[in-house]
């Protein structure tokens, strides 16, 4: 904390002095800023925030697949205990073993990627360590890290994948015909002419029923900016929410703020894995 | 939309960054952690079930043979009681016998030893027969060779003994 703290303030206090030479901007910005480039691809630094993400699952991940045993010691049987409940919690939302074992992997990689990368962002240091840019005759702060969520880069990343993901194994669980009729429902049509005699409400409903089909694609984008945007959204402006707390003023106020980030990073994990496996159930299970 | 890119800064070289990172979060975490974790809990789920199952199919076989080993107990029992039960009675039957095999043969034996005594008896009456004869024949012969002439006499005693019986019989 006291890091952040000082370094804010720090650069409070460069503000200050550079004030009266140049006018350092030193606002959150809602966009990640690049910190270098590599060629002509900007690496931002909530890309290095997420490769740090990356490293340390990978590391400790290696780390703990060396350490599996049989009978299990230590650690093992805490990480047993939360896969066992997450797939516990993931069958009350699938219904089946079956579907959950094909789903939760992606699911649980979801979550744990998510989740260190918000309580990444959460750190001291990042955020607040970085470097004065200066652009066209003001400069401007540029932090090094940046929590990788709090870019929609990452977030809609992470939503395009859950979605069209979850479209991918809808074909693959329920077949081509019956997973596009649920878009463009030409078996509704098809059907008209053979049932009409037994329910003859059918021509009302079934095109009704194909004009739905066509509402769910436009449903399956909204999945995708509401996911992405609730993960950006929250993270960020809990950063924002931290920063101005600490502004405010920079001992001990923010520090109840902190352990509110720290429970709404795993609830949005939570959440976005949550969805993502509802998402990826609701398209496995046949059209009703 | 291009407010919007705009607004956010993204770049779809960007978001195939992550999805790279993302990519790879979930293919270690796949490959190295869910994967041997759950074939590993499965495993020893199934061998659990296996060993209680064999505790279980051990503790019936023990049972199994407690009972076989009692029964077989009681029969062998039951066995030596009848074993038991038939020595006696023919112990008894053989003592009965040689009882009767002995009794007969004491009877034999006393039968046997009063025929012979008979015998002897009816023997020793003829020798005595024979001697009191002769004995009387020979006083009679000394008192009578003084008295009166032999014929005679020899007439008169063998008719006087043939009418009377001896003292002995």
């Amino acid at each position: 904390m006291s890091q952040v703290d000082s370094n804010i303030i720090k650069n409070q206090v460069e503000t200050q002095h550079q004030s009266e030479q140049l006018e350092t901007s030193h606002e959150s910005t809602l966009y990640a800023e690049s910190v270098f480039h590599f060629k002509n691809f900007s690496i931002t630094n909530s890309l290095l925030n997420s490769w740090l993400a990356v490293l340390i699952i990978v590391v400790a991940v290696i780390v703990i697949s060396k350490k599996i045993k049989k009978i299990p010691r230590g650690i093992q049987n805490y990480l047993e205990v939360i896969l066992e409940s997450a797939m516990n919690l993931a069958d009350s939302v699938t219904g089946s073993r079956e579907k959950t074992v094909k789903i939760f992997p992606i699911v649980f990689a979801i979550f744990i990627f998510i989740l260190l990368n918000n309580w990444l962002g959460l750190i001291p240091g990042i955020g607040s360590i970085g470097f004065i840019e200066v652009t066209q005759g003001h400069s401007v702060f540029v932090p090094l890290f940046r929590g990788a969520t709090a870019d929609l880069n990452t977030t809609l990343a992470l939503a395009l994948f859950a979605v069209i993901g979850s479209n991918l194994f809808g074909v693959f669980m329920v077949g081509f015909w019956k997973f596009i009729n649920k878009y463009l429902n030409i078996q509704a049509f098809w059907e008209i002419p053979k049932k009409i005699k037994n329910e003859p409400t059918i021509i009302f409903v079934n095109p009704i029923k194909a004009f739905v089909g066509l509402i769910e694609i436009i449903g399956e984008i909204a999945k995708v900016a509401s996911l992405s945007f609730r993960l950006f959204g929250n993270i960020f402006a809990g950063e924002v929410l931290l920063m101005a707390m600490a502004v405010i003023f920079a001992f001990i106020l923010p520090i109840p703020f902190m352990f509110l980030e720290v429970i709404v990073g795993l609830v949005q994990a939570l959440i976005f894995a949550m969805l993502t496996l509802v998402y990826f159930t609701i398209a496995s299970s046949e059209a009703h | 939309m291009d407010e919007l890119i705009k607004t956010f800064h993204i770049d779809w070289r960007l978001l195939v960054a992550q999805l790279v990172n993302f990519g790879i979060v979930l293919f270690v975490l796949w490959k190295f952690a869910v994967k041997p974790l759950s074939r590993m809990m499965n495993n020893r789920t199934k061998e659990i079930e296996k060993s209680l199952e064999d505790a279980k199919k051990i503790e019936e076989d023990l049972v199994k043979s407690q009972k076989q080993r009692e029964g077989k107990l009681t029969e062998a029992r039951k066995e030596a009681q009848a074993i038991i039960q038939k020595a006696q009675t023919e112990g008894n039957k053989q003592g009965e016998e040689m009882v009767d095999r002995a009794k007969a043969e004491v009877t034999t034996i006393i039968a046997g030893a009063k025929e012979q005594i008979a015998q002897e008896k009816s023997k020793m009456m003829k020798e005595v027969k024979s001697e009191v004869v002769n004995l009387t024949m020979e006083t009679t012969k000394k008192v009578l060779d003084k008295v009166v002439s032999k014929d005679i006499d020899e007439k008169f005693i063998k008719g006087s003994l043939k009418d009377k019986d001896l003292p002995f019989d």
